[in-house]
């Protein structure tokens, strides 16, 4: 909606003038704080992988084919009992410093989605991934499956700081989620025999360098308190959260708000075509 | 990110697959308006973020249980932040007014122009309070939130001509407030008043 369909409302330029205070007021004072969106997209993302998980499928849908499926139901139930035997095997072998490892890793590689964003989220769920399968391996005490996840770990991390280039809002994003699962790997260290440890501290320093690298990305200046500071789990800022230092209502939103309508007066009855949000 | 109503289709139903990056999508979509509703209702942006971070992480745990059944992804995410502003004025009804001078950062023009600046903010916060809660939520869906009036409607569980008639009624109002009233305009009639 733009200016001008507010100046055809009932009062012309008055109304054109109301519109310029009310986008100007939603510019410094409901305008978001990229960072903290960047933050909250990232532990959602990550909390999406938990809630939702790739197993929660939704039902296919009766219909056209429901009578079909049913004909060749035991056919398709020996092949399935044929397809779960080879995938347990297969999924056995594909286990952090299992023989079939490198090959599920290529797998996920190849079927990264093309657009950044998307990759970005997809590469964060890797990283959650191969720590979740580092930690199960230190509990265990299996050193290889360890020194495998974390290898895959870091060549993740690469992948993924690769990704972020300039884009502040997905530096912002990976620097959550490094900040977070750094707290993690230091958290296994303390737990694992020195062999195991050194393979962490390792990551750990790797870890490190590209979180610094991501916080030069998103934020060249250097100020402290920068937007990659990684806080609390559960919380985008927080109450204590400072704005954005370069002053919340300076920096315009993607999609800046609404002008005021044209149908604002019931004198106008036109079709309402305001921009969805 | 902007997406039609098909690809918003699209995404719900990739992410109650499993799909988190259409989560992510879905995110990218409705976050700034959804911020800027709750924004507009509450005084501190920190409240505003947790209120927004609260509605997403709401919206993510039901969406294995969300049906359509008629309103739209955006209308019943707006209604999580509705319920989840509610609940906040309610439980936490905190006036800690912060001026527009510490709210704001004065990086940008010169003091001047910023108390210039900040005097317009004011005006404009004081205008918008001064406006019944139904007239400031009609304003904060349809001029902040950018929502159309029948998407409004559905948010506020009222009728489209009902929406139309409050915020017509609440930019009477505005322009009065700030002194942009014409003296032979129409719109001298029932503001719904003045908050007590």
């Amino acid at each position: 909606m733009t200016m001008n369909d507010f100046e055809r409302g009932p009062h012309g330029p008055r109304d054109a003038e109301l519109a310029v205070r009310l986008e100007t007021y939603a510019r410094d004072r409901l305008t978001p704080d990229p960072a903290a969106r960047g933050r909250l997209r990232a532990e959602l993302i990550v909390r999406a992988n938990e809630v939702l998980g790739p197993s929660r499928a939704p039902i296919g849908r009766r219909g056209f084919f429901g009578w079909l499926r049913w004909r060749v139901a035991p056919a398709f139930v020996a092949a399935a009992f044929a397809v779960v035997l080879l995938a347990g095997g297969a999924l056995a072998a594909s286990h952090a410093g299992g023989p079939l490892y490198g090959a599920r890793l290529w797998l996920e590689d190849a079927t990264l989605p093309s657009d950044p964003d998307a990759r970005l989220d997809a590469e964060t769920a890797h990283l959650q991934a191969r720590l979740d399968e580092a930690a199960a391996a230190g509990a265990v005490g299996d050193a290889g499956a360890l020194r495998a996840a974390l290898d895959a770990y870091g060549r993740t991390l690469e992948t993924a700081a690769s990704i972020t280039g300039a884009n502040t809002d997905r530096a912002n994003r990976l620097g959550w989620v490094i900040g977070r699962q750094r707290d993690v790997l230091s958290g296994l260290v303390e737990r694992l025999p020195a062999g195991a440890a050194d393979a962490i501290e390792r990551t750990l320093q790797r870890t490190q360098d590209r979180l610094q690298q991501v916080e030069n990305g998103a934020n060249p200046g250097g100020h402290p308190g920068g937007p990659a500071t990684a806080p609390g789990p559960g919380k985008s800022g927080g109450p204590g959260s400072t704005p954005d230092p370069n002053g919340p209502g300076r920096t315009p939103a993607p999609n800046g708000p609404a002008s005021p309508q044209p149908d604002a007066s019931p004198h106008s009855g036109g079709p309402d075509k305001s921009p969805k949000p | 990110m902007t997406l039609d109503d098909g690809e918003i289709e699209r995404s719900v139903d990739l992410a109650r697959s499993g799909d988190a990056s259409a989560f992510g999508r879905l995110f990218d979509h409705f976050h700034d308006p959804i911020y800027r509703f709750i924004a507009s209702r509450v005084e501190r942006p920190s409240d505003a973020e947790d209120l927004t971070q609260i509605v997403f992480v709401k919206a993510l745990e039901a969406l294995p249980r969300y049906e359509s059944r008629g309103i739209p992804f955006g209308g019943w995410l707006f209604r999580l932040a509705r319920n989840a502003v509610i609940d906040f004025v309610r439980t936490r009804r905190e006036h800690s007014e912060l001026g527009p001078a510490a709210e704001s950062s004065g990086s940008g023009p010169g003091p001047a122009e910023l108390a210039e600046l900040n005097e317009e903010i004011g005006a404009m916060r004081a205008a918008l309070d001064a406006l019944t809660d139904e007239q400031r939520e009609a304003i904060a869906l349809r001029f902040f939130a950018g929502l159309s009036a029948r998407e409004a409607a559905e948010v506020m569980g009222k009728q489209e001509g009902t929406v139309r008639g409050l915020q017509f009624r609440a930019i009477a109002a505005l322009r009065r407030r700030l002194g942009l009233e014409a003296s032979e305009g129409p719109a001298g009639g029932d503001d719904g008043g003045p908050r007590p």
